[in-house]
């Protein structure tokens, strides 16, 4: 049964479920049928070694060029491997109007030079005026790209960059319409300020000191993850349900949020977060489901402190909400100081608490970290799993062993909700 | 006609070779050919419809492929994991032959889910394979002039590395 009975509609369609431009190429040399119908190929997509073995006498851009050419109606373009500024505005000049999707590997972190050639690759970028998403891989961006407004742009990613402010701040001016905005493993960012009316998404992570600023105005903000930075301004927090915040080069000293009334997620992970951060998150997220803490330490300067006492009874009272609860660093230390359980009394109800994962880390308090563990198993009346992971305790003191036979122990008489990892 | 509703209504086809199959109504609708003769028919269509170009082998698979998605749909919430695993499975299930078979059938019944499925299938199937191996896959003669070959052998030429031999 041959395949040459098939209309020449469906052999196209066919053929635009095909992206690798080394398929498309090689379609290409089948029959001039299927020369022909690779023109309905909707996406083309250039590995990183695509030129390794190049073709005598054509350089890779060209390559890149003809097949462009060669299609009609291009949606979607992935060049991962290596092209010059030329080469991007030749292919920009063809479907520029046409392209929703653009990736690009821009590989010029490195370069000095980048900075001194006109236009850059960054410029020619803005002749696919009608980009739906853009996605970058190791930019340089320290030179604001001549951009008008990206009217249909709703995504926008950045992965591995060295930024300057002002560059990003022209970059996210020409972008009014995100909807998703990714910046990742990017440094060189002091202090931004983001205004998105439309942003829903948010993940931000730059690299470096640690101390960056933000100042983020979003009202329609729904998920927002910031690594990286020491001071976080976000005033307009009316959708927000999925918030994470993490430093782990730097202090988070001062945090200002909205109300998180429908916050369900939380994660707080740090080396080291001021003390009155803290307590203005927790207080903040009294809705929250699901919370995760893994922040070593508090203190408001250079030097690393223990987490101050916690009231167990008056934590879980101001979360009435919580299902799940990591509690890793600091958090389990201070809920197990000598007062932590002064409050609890037999009526007292840890309502929705279905998972906690527990990490320990020394055998110091041991009879008051078993109180407590005792506790969330006695008065988390919907509580079904523990995990208590146990990090190398340093010392070889036999209160290790003690405190490591007391929650097998612990484990024994609840086996069925208690695992030890 | 009332009283009967339509998921009720049973439509018989019949293959290349003679075979009838019972279908419901609900079933036939995804066979959007089929749906048109019935649409088309003034009175309710009670004796089989001809199916010339359809062997028993792929209306099988596609009814099978038809009545798997729609129990799917209708169930329970996880039924996309199931459906992605049904969906593999069929796909392996089938020789290149027989792929090709059902892609021609599908098409001629114009059922549009599963032309979708399986044209993405063909296209996993073309990735990184040599342009000899796609001749033979889908029985096509190669109607370039050894000279118009030659050059396009050679403008294609970086793409020809790397690539799985038959």
């Amino acid at each position: 049964m041959s395949m040459e009975s098939l209309p020449d509609a469906l052999l196209q369609y066919i053929l635009s479920h095909i992206s690798n431009a080394r398929d498309v190429a090689a379609c290409n040399c089948v029959s001039k049928r299927w020369k022909d119908a690779t023109t309905y190929v909707r996406t083309l997509y250039f590995p990183r070694n695509s030129f390794d073995n190049p073709s005598s006498g054509e350089i890779p851009d060209n390559i890149v060029q003809r097949m462009v050419s060669n299609v009609v109606k291009l949606e979607e373009l992935v060049v991962y491997s290596p092209f010059s500024p030329s080469g991007l505005a030749s292919w920009l000049s063809l479907v520029g109007q046409s392209l929703a999707q653009l990736e690009l590997r821009m590989d010029n972190l490195a370069d000095n030079q980048a900075s001194r050639e006109s236009p850059s690759k960054l410029d020619c970028i803005g002749a696919a005026k009608n980009l739906v998403s853009l996605k970058l891989w190791g930019v340089l961006m320290i030179n604001s790209p001549k951009w008008d407004v990206f009217q249909n742009l709703s995504t926008l990613e950045i992965i591995g960059a060295r930024l300057e402010d002002p560059v990003l701040t022209v970059v996210l001016l020409a972008c009014p319409y995100l909807k998703r905005l990714l910046l990742l493993g990017c440094e060189g960012v002091r202090s931004i300020s983001i205004e998105l009316p439309y942003l829903e998404e948010c993940k931000l992570d730059f690299y470096g000191l640690g101390n960056c600023s933000l100042s983020l105005i979003s009202p329609k903000i729904e998920s927002l993850e910031v690594q990286g930075c020491s001071w976080i301004r976000v005033p307009e927090t009316g959708h927000l349900k999925k918030l994470s915040i993490s430093n782990s080069s730097g202090r988070v000293y001062m945090i200002d949020f909205g109300n998180l009334n429908v916050l369900e997620f939380l994660s707080m992970r740090g080396v080291q977060w001021c003390w009155d951060a803290i307590c203005k998150m927790l207080k903040l997220a009294s809705e929250v489901k699901h919370l995760f803490m893994k922040v070593e330490f508090t203190g408001d300067f250079e030097a690393l402190q223990p987490f101050p006492e916690i009231d167990f009874v008056e934590f879980f009272n101001s979360h009435p909400k919580l299902q799940k609860f990591d509690i890793h660093g600091a958090m389990f230390a201070a809920l197990c100081q000598r007062n932590s359980l002064k409050h609890v009394d037999p009526g007292f109800v840890i309502p929705c608490l279905e998972e906690a994962v527990i990490t320990v880390r020394s055998p110091l308090n041991a009879e008051q970290k078993i109180s407590t563990l005792e506790s969330l198993l006695k008065y988390g009346k919907n509580l079904r799993t523990m995990v208590i992971k146990i990090l190398q305790m340093k010392s070889c003191h036999t209160s290790a062993d003690d405190f490591f036979d007391e929650i097998c122990r612990l484990r024994y008489m609840n086996h069925e909700k208690v695992r030890i990892e | 006609m009332s009283g009967i509703s339509d998921t009720e209504r049973m439509i018989t086809l019949k293959t290349v070779e003679g075979t009838l199959f019972d279908v419901k109504s609900s079933i036939a609708k995804d066979l959007k050919t089929v749906q048109a003769f019935i649409d088309d028919s003034d009175d309710d269509v009670t004796s089989p419809i001809p199916l010339p170009n359809v062997f028993t082998r792929e209306l099988s698979r596609i009814l099978d492929y038809l009545n798997n998605h729609h129990r799917f749909r209708s169930g329970i919430e996880k039924a996309d994991e199931e459906m992605a695993r049904y969906d593999a499975e069929f796909a392996k299930s089938m020789s290149h032959e027989e792929l090709k078979a059902l892609i021609l059938a599908a098409n001629y019944l114009n059922v549009k889910d599963l032309l979708e499925f399986l044209n993405q299938t063909v296209a996993d199937v073309i990735q990184n394979k040599s342009v000899e191996f796609v001749r033979n896959f889908f029985g096509i003669e190669n109607d370039y002039t050894p000279e118009e070959e030659e050059k396009l052998r050679n403008e294609n030429e970086w793409a020809f590395n790397g690539v799985e031999q038959d």
